[in-house]
Parts: structure tokens; sequence; C-alpha cells
């Protein structure tokens, strides 16, 4: 009785604690690494999207109130010509990061997918430019911004995240 | 069997590519460039290596009834450890695998080395079977890569070579092209195997299968 039915259990439920509490120490360790380099890469996509901008300064998000969550990170240019987001929000299988930058009267200059883990020739439909193009130069009420057959959930997360993208421009520079 | 034969095994007489067709789908996938090659074949090995010495040191511990979901989990973990550091310490090579990074977890090398091998053998032994399995998969996946590198792109190790470069046959580097490729080099190994001595004469003796199917 105990070794046909107790010992599997307690055999395989150690086997996982042990391995989760090992993937954790891992994780620890290059979980910090894999964020610098996130962010350096970050750093390099916001110089291209505002290629006028004379240099970046964080902006501590913890200084506003009803920031949306999905809000990672938030810059302001030195010279003043806009804003960068990043922003994070789960789509389809996992979490999608996006970049975007504002100019000062608020329009989306650009956006673009900074990393992600959708399907494969669906949802991948975020990373290219027909459907990046839309987002160009439209302000708060997206007009014009659709969903895309076939990537429903993928381009209506992509959405949501921009659309947060707004309402924390619009919060930061009231 | 001497631990000579173990090692050696997996690279030629039971190349896991060559002879046992396993693990195909990153073989077709990832063997654009050789240098993808050889970070799916280190990363694979890496992974085998792991689950191979874990599993051995646990196969008296792990109860029968519940091997399968045990080799998994461990088998999982490894190539998350995997995933996490060659991400941290090596991102394009993290970006050119893609999906078939994690994906090792599914390869049936792997399954197939701790089912037969790992579990009825000691850590010596079985570290020197992932060692040759994995030096054989790493091998076999670097041999189709530079073919369809070199025809395909060009170049082989990002090295442009003069002539082939402008005048590459873009199909080496489609799927279509891995296929070709890895019937052709199945044909060549085929040839040069003795297999024909194998085909006179089918029996266990002859059969690289045979200590999977375990009627020795």
């Amino acid at each position: 009785m105990i070794n046909t039915f107790v010992k599997p259990i307690l055999v395989l439920t150690a086997i996982c604690l042990v391995v989760s509490g090992a993937l954790a120490y891992v994780s620890s360790i290059t979980t910090p690494i894999i964020n610098a380099a996130d962010s350096e890469r970050a750093y390099i996509a916001m110089n291209e999207k505002i290629p006028n901008a004379t240099g970046f300064e964080t902006i501590n998000l913890a200084d506003y109130n009803d920031m949306p969550k999905t809000i990672k990170q938030a810059y302001r240019t030195s010279n003043d010509v806009g804003n960068i987001f990043i922003a994070a929000i789960n789509g389809f299988s996992g979490d999608i990061t996006i970049i975007c930058a504002i100019n000062s009267t608020g329009e989306i200059m650009a956006v673009s997918t900074l990393s992600h883990t959708e399907t494969q020739g669906i949802g991948t439909i975020i990373e290219q430019e027909p459907f990046l193009d839309t987002f160009k130069g439209i302000d708060q009420n997206l007009a014009g911004v659709d969903t895309v057959t076939g990537a429903t959930v993928t381009t209506r997360a992509f959405i949501h995240a921009v659309e947060d993208v707004m309402t924390a421009f619009w919060i930061i520079n009231n | 069997m001497t631990k000579l034969n173990i090692l050696t095994r997996g690279i030629i007489k039971e190349n896991p590519v060559f002879m046992l067709l396993l693990g195909l789908c990153p073989v077709l996938a990832v063997t654009t460039q050789a240098e993808n090659a050889i970070g799916m074949g280190l990363a694979t090995t890496f992974v085998l290596l792991g689950s191979n010495i874990v599993i051995s040191i646990l196969r008296k511990i792990i109860p029968n009834r519940v091997r399968i979901p045990c080799y998994i989990v461990l088998i999982a973990s490894f190539t998350v450890l995997a995933k996490m550091i060659i991400e941290a310490y090596a991102y394009p090579i993290y970006q050119s695998l893609g999906i078939f990074l994690p994906l090792i977890a599914a390869n049936c090398i792997i399954f197939a080395r701790a089912e037969i091998f790992a579990n009825k053998n000691g850590s010596i032994n079985s570290i020197l079977d992932a060692l040759g399995f994995g030096a054989g998969f790493t091998l076999a996946l670097l041999a189709i890569a530079s073919i369809r590198e070199i025809f395909g792109n060009g170049s082989w190790f990002g090295v442009e070579i003069p002539w082939l470069t402008n005048n590459s046959a873009m199909i080496f580097t489609l799927a279509p092209g891995g296929f070709i490729v890895l019937a052709c080099l199945l044909a060549v190994v085929n040839k040069i195997s003795k297999d024909n001595e194998r085909r006179k004469n089918i029996d266990c003796k002859t059969c690289p299968n045979a200590c999977i199917c375990g009627r020795t």
C-alpha cells in the first residue's frame, strides 16, 4: 500500500520541489543579466524612435496615481520632444512587450514590439510594418486601428497596451 | 560493453540522426547555418548530460510507476535551465534558435537515452553515453548545416566563400533543401556503413535498435 501509492507521490513531489528551487535560484542569477541586456536594447530602440532627442530621462512611475499596471518604464526626452513608454501586456501566450513613442502633442510617432512569445507565423504580425504603421500619427482616440482577423487575441492585447500608453501619457503630461 | 564503446557508439554506430532517425524536427529546422547547428547541438548535449546524470543517480529511488513523469520534470527543468543561461550569456544564439530551444524538452533523443540507458546504468557510463550521443547529434547537425550554408548562403560560419556567395542556391536554406540534404546524407551513410551486409542477415546483432527493443 505504502509502496504503491504513497512512495510514488512523495518521490515525484520531492523531485518537483527540488527542481523548482534550483530553477528559482538560477533564475535569480540570470534575470538581472537578461533585464540589463533588455533595457540596453530598449535604449537603442528608443533612439531609433525619436532620433532628434538629445537624451532620455527615466520617469518615476510611483509618483503618479492611477498609472496603468501594464506600463513598465517611461522616459521623457531632455529637449521635450516626446515620451517613450515600455509596456508589457498578456497576449495569446505570455507577455507582449511594446515600446511606444509619443510626441509632445499626444500623437504616436512609432510603436514596435520588443519581445513576445506569440504563435510563429500568426501572432508575429505584431512585428510587421503593415500592422505597426496603422498606429502612426494617431491620438488617444485610436481612430483607424483595428484587430487583425486570425490574430485577434494578440492584436487586441497590443491595442490595449497602446491604449494604456496613451492613458499614461495624459496622466504624466497633465 | 567497454567504456570506449559506450562513448563512441552514439557518434557512429547508433548516430541518433543518421542511424536511429531521432530528433529530426530540430535537425531540419535549425540547420540553415553552421553556427546555429553548433548552438543547438551543445544545448541538447547539455540537457542530455544533465538528465542522464540525475536520472542515473536517482534510478533506484524513482518508483517504476512514476518514472515517466519524473523524467519529464527533470528533462524540462534542464531545458529551462539551458534556455535561461543561453538567453543571459548568448543572446544572438537564443534569438536564432527561437522556439526550438524550449522544444529540446520534447526531443526524443534525450527521452530515449533516459529510458534506455540512464535508468539501467551508473553515472559514469551515463555521462559517457550522454557525451557520445550529444557529440553524434552535434556532428550530424553540423554536417547538414555546413552543406546547407555553403551551397544555400555561400558562406561557412559566416565567412563568405568566393564565387559561391554570388551563385548560391536558395533552396538549400529553405525547408525542402533540408529534406533533400538529409536524404542525400542518409543515402551516403547507408552506403558506406556496410549496410548491405546488414540487409543480408537481418537479426538483432546488426540492428542499431537492438538495445531498445530488449529482446537480446
